[in-house]
């Protein structure tokens, strides 16, 4: 894809800024979750990482609405609905997160046992990172079928590379910050080169993981799986405050 | 049984007679009545026939019969299916100036045979729009290809235009989505134009007959009676050899030749292998449009398994081509017969496998159920045929409506949903596979021995014969006249181009993400419904045409 030729979109040159973009924050949100693993306190907080997500998340889903494509424009606005429940989720749940621990730093996530409250956070972390990778049952801003790749159609050669490897990268983020997430309270005491092997190690089996869900699943639709989401998202959030108010 | 229906059969024909007075009718033979009326009680005769005696139009058809009665003639084929007869309603049309009145706001299944007779044949029809539908727009005004005067090969010029469909928007927060004739969801050309509001489709227009292949034009010019199986055969990729076989029926019933019984039963086996592995194919196609990709591998997998068998059963994967007039060309042995039931024995369980794993699967229960719907009442409007009318409650199948080959010797059942969705669509196809796995066993139990053909054919002219199959995808029509030598007219409605117009009920205020799979869902094979391309036989190249006006409009009125 690299070695073809630039083909820029009708009327959007600053989509060469755009693409680059993504990859660059993705490529820095994967960065800034191996340091917060690592235990770098004072620039890598749940916050910021927090902030990296939305705006990863941002530049990924304006590129297909700048773009004139139905297609695109179609799949652009099936990714906006799906993340506005799936966004407010991930930002609930890492903030739970930084609340059950009472620090802002990811590292500390490691002091926590795996109370029932916990389990329920993990589990919604795990379904809201999952969604984030835009695998099957949430690829529809890219469904073939109907959307002959939606999100991904106006774009080719090296942009399209770019736009991918932003994609994997942000998988492959994900599927850190998801590994860690599962892994931290069987990681307290261990020294940080062994902490961050770890979840290294284990993120590929959450890729792993994540790509057998994708297989026994068929895809979701616009209205079914933000639906869908919010009730589990909702449901699980609820459940695990309350049992952490009763102290589980 | 048998008796009776040939008693209710001849009341039915003295109520005709009654009701029509003034048309003449006659009886062609045991499953075909011709009634030939004037044009001006057309409208009249076939409300009379609709709505009295419980008919559906299967097609109709357009003959140039200048050369023997100095005008055109119009056919339009109306099956009673209770009793498993044919009406076939005869009209003239002028020489000079062919013009019919329109019966397309009676009977919406004349819409497209009315326009495919305008546009090949040049009969008008009065009260309704006429606009080219299959011929491009630099095809020459007057220049009729199917009638006699219009010698074959025809080259005329041709050039590459746009086209302009006809959707307009009507509001700004509306979309126009194209869906082909390249696309991902259609394996073939064809092109749906989706006018969208947010996710909903709120108005649709279709354009086909892309790849048009002149198969009728070549049968009437060039070939004989014994060639053409081979050509019938090749109107479709998946399902060919109903094709042969409905129009070796077609031919062996204007001669009144019985075809023995055992090529009878081989016919049928083959029907119902033909059937499996159309079923496997497109439920593993549903699975892959709905993003289940697993079960399309797996469905595809043993769909292979059935490949195998046909190739052994008659050499060849696909295009079987054992069919002749009179019977068949390759008998199938006893070690065969073995390998067959093995073979269907293991297809089985591993099929009711993998089906019980897809059902299990929710994404696809939920976006199969209550999308796509097509009522009763609309599947009767549009006379749809196959799963798409069983899904909608409609029990119709030629195998028990007009039986044909072996088919009244076994025992199966006609699946049958009400619910019209495309769950129910898909779950008739699952039973069907069932049933034609239960319909082989029961054929090869009792497969008579004997010859597999007849020696010698003769097929007299000027006959009239309508055979019907029931394909995959539903009742496949061949009608036909008989020539010297080979027929002089010969029609061919495939079940998908029945099925087509249907879409326009089920795709309007549906989700955009519901579109391919409702378009999939009556299994769509446009090779079958297209018939017609330029191709140049001396170098082989082929030319797309397209056409600059709008295309086949799927709304009535």
């Amino acid at each position: 894809m690299f070695r073809k030729e630039i083909v820029i979109p009708t009327n959007i040159t600053f989509i060469l800024i755009l693409v680059p973009l993504y990859l660059v924050l993705t490529l820095l949100l994967t960065f800034f979750i191996i340091l917060g693993i690592m235990g770098f306190r004072q620039i890598c907080s749940l916050a910021f990482i927090i902030i990296m997500i939305i705006f990863t998340q941002g530049v990924f889903v304006v590129i297909p609405t700048l773009c004139s494509n139905p297609f695109s424009i179609v799949g652009s606005m099936r990714e906006i609905a799906l993340m506005i429940v799936n966004e407010v989720a991930v930002v609930v749940s890492l903030a739970l997160l930084a609340f059950y621990v009472k620090s802002l730093n990811l590292v500390d996530i490691t002091l926590l046992n795996y109370t029932p409250s916990y389990i329920l956070l993990i589990l919604l972390i795990m379904i809201a990172m999952y969604v984030l990778t835009g695998r099957i049952p949430f690829d529809i801003a890219e469904a073939e079928p109907e959307l002959a790749s939606g999100i991904l159609i106006e774009l080719s050669g090296p942009l399209l590379g770019l736009y991918i490897y932003g994609n994997l990268i942000k998988r492959f983020a994900v599927s850190l910050l998801t590994s860690f997430t599962l892994l931290a309270p069987l990681l307290n005491g261990f020294n940080t080169v062994l902490v961050v092997s770890i979840s290294l190690i284990s993120s590929i089996l959450i890729w792993i993981l994540h790509t057998m869900v994708a297989v026994v699943l068929a895809r979701s639709r616009v209205d079914l799986a933000p639906t869908t989401l919010f009730k589990i998202f909702l449901g699980l959030i609820v459940v695990s405050v309350l049992l952490r108010y009763c102290g589980l | 049984m048998k008796c009776m229906s040939i008693e209710l059969k001849r009341e039915f024909i003295e109520r005709l007679r009654e009701e029509l007075p003034y048309a003449k009718v006659i009886v062609l033979n045991y499953e075909d009545v011709l009634v030939e009326i004037p044009p001006t009680k057309l409208r009249e005769t076939v409300e009379i026939v609709q709505n009295r005696f419980k008919c559906l139009l299967r097609t109709c058809a357009a003959s140039d019969e200048r050369e023997m009665n100095k005008s055109f003639a119009m056919y339009y084929i109306f099956g009673n299916d209770s009793l498993g007869l044919n009406i076939i309603v005869k009209t003239m049309a002028d020489s000079e100036n062919p013009v019919l009145p329109s019966i397309s706001d009676i009977s919406f299944a004349a819409d497209w045979c009315e326009l495919e007779a305008y546009d090949l044949m040049g009969i008008r029809f009065s009260g309704r729009k006429l606009y080219r539908f299959i011929l491009p727009p630099s095809w020459p005004e007057g220049l009729y290809p199917l009638r006699k005067d219009v010698k074959y090969p025809l080259r005329v010029k041709a050039s590459v235009t746009g086209e302009r469909i006809g959707l307009t928007r009507e509001a700004e927060a509306q979309i126009l989505v194209p869906l082909g004739p390249y696309h991902p969801a259609l394996h073939e050309p064809e092109y749906f134009e989706l006018l969208v509001e947010g996710e909903r489709v709120v108005g649709l227009v279709y354009r086909g007959f892309h790849v048009h292949r002149g198969i009728e034009k070549i049968a009437e010019v060039k070939l004989t009676y014994d060639q053409i199986p081979f050509l019938a055969e090749r109107i479709c990729g998946i399902c060919g050899f109903t094709h042969s076989t409905a129009y070796c029926q077609a031919v062996e019933k204007a001669a009144k030749i019985d075809t023995p019984e055992r090529a009878q039963y081989i016919r049928s086996i083959l029907l119902e292998i033909e059937r499996i592995h159309s079923h496997l194919l497109w439920i593993g196609v549903v699975c892959h449009i709905l993003g289940y990709d697993a079960g399309f591998m797996h469905l595809w997998r043993i769909r292979e398994r059935v490949m195998v068998l046909a190739e052994k059963l008659t050499g060849s994967r696909k295009m079987y081509s054992i069919n002749k007039i009179g019977g068949i060309r390759r008998d199938i042995d006893r070690d065969r017969v073995k390998e067959v039931q093995e073979t269907l024995s293991k297809l089985k369980k591993e099929f009711m496998s993998i089906i019980d794993v897809i059902t299990s699967v929710p994404e696809i229960v939920k976006r199969l159920k209550g999308t796509g719907i097509l009522p009763r009442s609309e599947a009767l409007k549009y006379a749809v045929v196959g799963p798409v009318a069983r899904g909608s409650g409609l029990k119709r199948d030629v195998r028990k409506d007009y039986p044909y080959a072996a088919y009244r010797e076994v025992s199966f059942d006609i699946p049958v949903y009400t619910e019209g969705d495309n769950l129910a669509r898909f779950l008739v196809r699952v039973e069907e596979v069932k049933q034609s796995i239960a319909i082989i066993e029961q054929l090869l139990d009792k497969l008579p021995g004997g010859p597999i053909c007849i020696s010698r054919v003769s097929v007299p002219e000027g006959i009239i014969a309508v055979s019907a199959t029931e394909a995959p995808r539903g009742e496949n029509v061949h009608f036909i006249i008989t020539g010297r030598g080979r027929p002089y007219r010969w029609r061919v409605r495939a079940p998908t181009y029945q099925n087509i117009p249907a879409l326009n009920v089920m795709l309007k205020d549906t989700p955009l993400a519901d579109a391919p799979i409702t378009i999939a869902s009556i299994d769509p094979c446009f090779s079958c419904t297209d018939r017609i391309i330029v191709v140049d036989v001396k170098t082989g190249r082929r030319r797309v045409l397209v056409s600059s006006v709008a295309g086949g409009v799927l709304s009535h009125g």
